[in-house]
């Protein structure tokens, strides 16, 4: 079912090398970023300007990473063999194309969401007042883009036979 | 009943047929081997079987169901080793069992499964560190999660080394006395003929010959094969072999020091030795050998082509 595939992938992934790293670079973006902002006296733009600088960083990281995880969801279990447990057992496609969407989509938001929780806990920690009017749109829209700012990352399409499956599990992030 | 039933299936990838005009049963409770050549078509009917690949004409069902609309329903009953597939290099041996478990709503506990195989040791350990036997090993438990009823195994002991095929044969005929019907390929005659309670011969696409392993050496008129030195072979030596009652094919060796017989068992050895002597030929020595079954499984091959036996 795809709620197991779903889980199966996610515990894959978070044994991947490139997926830690990933995360251990988004959240050192997020506290560098803020403690650029600490060194300098608050004023009334820092919230905005964090918030600037962190969108800036994140634009260019969070497709990459998940660029990155979601050819290893499809293209490396096919290269390596595994499909063929995956679709030995009982699961349709539907169910592998929705749990490897959901499971890769955890190890890509749960930095997402981590980095920004340290952000807010720093700004707590140093008096910085948090409008939440401003980050709640910030979070959701690394997590699910609006029409309006989603672009388009690759040129030409992938091969083929993943093009449906890749754009799908990855057009959420950007 | 039919587990399995594939009739009239033809598999086209573009002129290419790889399965040609297929119809076969497997029938409730039986080990049928699939026997053929590396590109025969074994595994393109596994793939039919499985919905990984859909028939360019005929039908295939499973349970009684179409392979492919029920395929979920098919593959939640049927234990599955697919040829060429990889483990996942960054999950345990105890994982991937975890994984097979709850897809398929059994309740088995992935570690009693791991000790059928052999595997109980490696539980722990990530499966990309694992030998080339012991992904097999672990293949085959995932295959026999939740107590299937078919159990569809494509060259399941390549890779295994002599211990791993002596467990694998047990633990199939474990699975048959449980109730399970299986279906598996192989390119091991000696296999095939110690495991399965019947074989069909694919080649080319083709379904060439169905039956018990004796029943298919009997029809190619395998027999053993026997050597008899002689000083010098007369003329009409060969002639008088071959009428020989038991005898099916005599020839001169290369080095023309030795006729070669191929008869059966029992007084027809003897009574060829004796047209030997009573020819003039001069009996040096002689011996018998049984037949090789790769030389065998040729035969069966080859005589199942021209639609009948050779000699």
């Amino acid at each position: 079912m795809w709620n197991d595939v779903a889980w199966k992938d996610f515990r894959d992934a978070l044994r991947s090398r490139f997926v830690v790293g990933a995360s251990v670079l988004l959240v050192a973006l997020s506290l560098g970023t803020l403690s650029l902002e600490l060194v300098r006296d608050t004023t009334p733009e820092t919230p905005t300007r964090l918030l600037f600088l962190l969108g800036g960083a994140f634009s260019w990281a969070v497709p990459i990473i998940a660029l990155v995880t979601t050819y290893g969801a499809i293209l490396h279990e096919r290269n390596s063999g595994s499909l063929r447990f995956l679709l030995g057992l009982p699961n349709s496609r539907r169910d592998i194309v929705v749990g490897k969407f959901l499971g890769r989509s955890g190890t890509v938001v749960i930095p997402i969401v981590g980095s920004v929780v340290i952000v807010l806990a720093g700004m707590v920690v140093a008096g910085i007042p948090i409008l939440l009017s401003t980050y709640l749109p910030f979070l959701s829209e690394s997590v699910w883009p609006s029409r309006r700012s989603r672009r388009p990352v690759l040129g030409p399409s992938p091969p083929r036979s993943v093009s449906t499956s890749c754009s799908g599990s990855s057009g959420g992030f950007y | 009943m039919a587990v399995v039933e594939f009739d009239g299936v033809e598999k086209r990838f573009g002129t290419v047929a790889a399965v040609e005009d297929l119809s076969l049963a497997v029938e409730e409770g039986e080990i049928y081997g699939f026997l053929g050549p590396n590109g025969a078509g074994k595994t393109t009917t596994f793939n039919l079987l499985l919905d990984f690949v859909e028939p360019s004409r005929g039908s295939v069902s499973v349970f009684g169901r179409d392979a492919s609309t029920e395929s979920t329903y098919v593959r939640h009953r049927t234990g599955v080793l697919a040829e060429d597939y990889g483990v996942y290099a960054r999950l345990s041996g105890r994982e991937h069992l975890r994984f097979a478990i709850r897809t398929k709503d059994a309740a088995d506990d992935p570690d009693d499964v791991l000790e059928r195989v052999g595997l109980r040791d490696a539980a722990d350990r990530r499966a990309g560190s694992y030998s080339k036997g012991m992904r097999q090993r672990l293949a085959i438990a995932m295959a026999l999660v939740g107590a299937p009823d078919l159990l569809v195994l494509d060259e399941p002991s390549s890779g295994l080394d002599p211990n791993g095929g002596v467990l694998f044969r047990r633990l199939i005929r474990e699975e048959r006395d449980r109730g399970a019907t299986v279906f598996l390929s192989s390119h091991l005659l000696e296999e095939v003929q110690a495991l399965c309670d019947r074989v069909g011969i694919l080649s080319n696409g083709r379904l060439l010959a169905e039956g018990t392993v004796d029943e298919l050496l009997d029809r190619a008129t395998v027999r053993p094969k026997m050597t008899i030195e002689v000083d010098q072979v007369p003329d009409d030596l060969l002639t008088a072999l071959r009428e020989v009652e038991g005898v099916f094919a005599a020839r001169v060796r290369e080095d023309s020091t030795a006729v070669e017989v191929r008869c059966d068992d029992g007084p027809s050895k003897f009574r060829a030795l004796s047209a030997v002597v009573e020819s003039g030929a001069g009996l040096v020595d002689f011996e018998t050998a049984a037949v090789p079954l790769n030389e065998a499984f040729q035969r069966i091959t080859e005589a199942a082509a021209q639609g009948g036996s050779r000699d």
